[in-house]
């Protein structure tokens, strides 16, 4: 799992194409042509992440607003899976580092 | 002058020349070849309301119908071609009608690529285009010739064309495909409708041809605004049911039936996208066409 906490800015891939409805999010990407389907708040964190470039904590305080929750390691951990696994799916880039 | 109008004889001769018999359908022109009689009259009938081109007229599709020499006494049998390449194996010569179909569905889904092609029936009423996407043994051929025989305007039994360009559908008015009970179902549905001789024993059962309405060919250059896409899928028990697709929902199962979703990328993306934008999505399980026709009646309202 990449170092969430210490990377930069999470932005969307360059390479992906969002397309957004109410609560779902279709997403294509033009690496490996492949389409999923996003639904509820991760489909919302997508629209959001889609407008802004958001760093780590800040995605992390988003679903804790979300999931109406404390930030606790749970939680941390729930959004350090997600990441990675979007990551995967070349949904999300990372743009710098903190340290950089 | 529209090919009913030409004598067999006639049509005949223009299908044995070089340059072959050319006419226009939808957005595409095609030359046919062809020395089999059976092209022949299914040419003469099912495609009765088309207007022939002249031979001078740029053609988008080569294709012709053989039937090799060597075969024609014993178990005779029919080779499609286009533009010199021959895509499938031979045929029974009795298959000749259903292998012009089948090949010319191959010839657009490979080929034209300004379209995303999406595996359905379209028709369409009042200037809203109805798109019925399925999977063989979803009904779709079936409600799709049921709605022409009662007045819609048949884009295509089997293709929906959606232009990149512009967004709207560009129809292939073609003669509606029926296979097995469904070739009884709509005889007697629509005791006047015109079909072509049965061809049996074919990969998929028994196929007839429906004609195509004239209104249909006639308009077949005017393009759709699509307003409904409708998953259509039969079930021999149960009450109709049609109920509200999410869009996201939608749009996933409908890139399954497209034929080209992944040679487009992108562009492809976007045009589904924008197609998902302005329709009503719905999957609709239906016991009898009776009932479907109502529920789809009741759905355009």
């Amino acid at each position: 799992m990449v170092d969430c906490e210490n990377a930069g800015l999470y932005k969307k891939n360059i390479q992906t194409s969002f397309y957004f409805t109410n609560d779902e999010c279709v997403t294509y990407c033009g690496l490996s042509g492949d389409i999923h389907l996003i639904e509820g708040s991760n489909a919302r964190f997508l629209n959001i992440l889609s407008m802004q470039p958001m760093s780590y904590l800040e995605i992390v305080s988003y679903f804790a607003d979300e999931y109406d929750c404390e930030i606790d390691p749970n939680l941390h951990d729930h959004v350090k899976s997600m990441i990675d696994h979007y990551q995967k799916l070349s949904l999300l880039e990372v743009i710098g580092s903190k340290n950089s | 002058m529209k090919v009913a109008e030409i004598s067999l004889p006639k049509l005949s001769k223009q299908l044995h020349s070089k340059e072959g018999f050319r006419f226009r359908l939808g957005a595409f022109t095609i030359a046919l070849i062809s020395s089999i009689d059976k092209v022949v009259e299914h040419l003469h009938f099912a495609y009765a309301d088309f207007e022939p081109l002249p031979k001078t007229e740029l053609v988008d599709f080569h294709v012709s119908l053989t039937s090799p020499a060597i075969r024609r006494c014993y178990r005779p049998q029919v080779v499609f071609s286009f533009d010199d390449h021959i895509p499938f194996l031979p045929l029974p010569l009795s298959q000749a009608s259903a292998m012009f179909e089948w090949g010319l569905n191959w010839c657009i889904a490979n080929n034209a690529h300004h379209f995303l092609i999406l595996h359905a029936a379209v028709v369409e009423k009042n200037g809203r285009a109805l798109i019925l996407p399925g999977s063989p043994g979803s009904g779709k051929s079936t409600l799709c010739a049921a709605l022409a025989c009662q007045g819609w305007r048949l884009l295509s039994d089997e293709m929906a064309l959606l232009s990149l360009a512009d967004g709207l559908i560009y129809p292939v008015p073609r003669p509606v495909s029926l296979k097995n009970q469904s070739i009884q179902i709509i005889r007697e549905f629509a005791p006047d409708a015109d079909f072509g001789r049965i061809v049996t024993d074919t990969a998929k059962g028994d196929i007839a041809h429906l004609r195509p309405p004239r209104a249909s060919v006639l308009s077949q250059s005017e393009t759709a605004e699509p307003a409904f896409l409708v998953f259509p899928h039969y079930r021999s028990e149960g009450e109709s049911e049609l109920k509200m697709l999410s869009k996201g929902l939608a749009f996933m199962t409908l890139a399954k039936n497209a034929f080209n979703f992944n040679i487009l990328g992108r562009e492809g993306f976007d045009t589904m996208a924008h197609l998902i934008d302005r329709v009503e999505c719905f999957d609709f399980s239906y016991p009898s066409l009776a009932s479907a026709l109502a529920g789809i009646d009741g759905l355009v309202r």
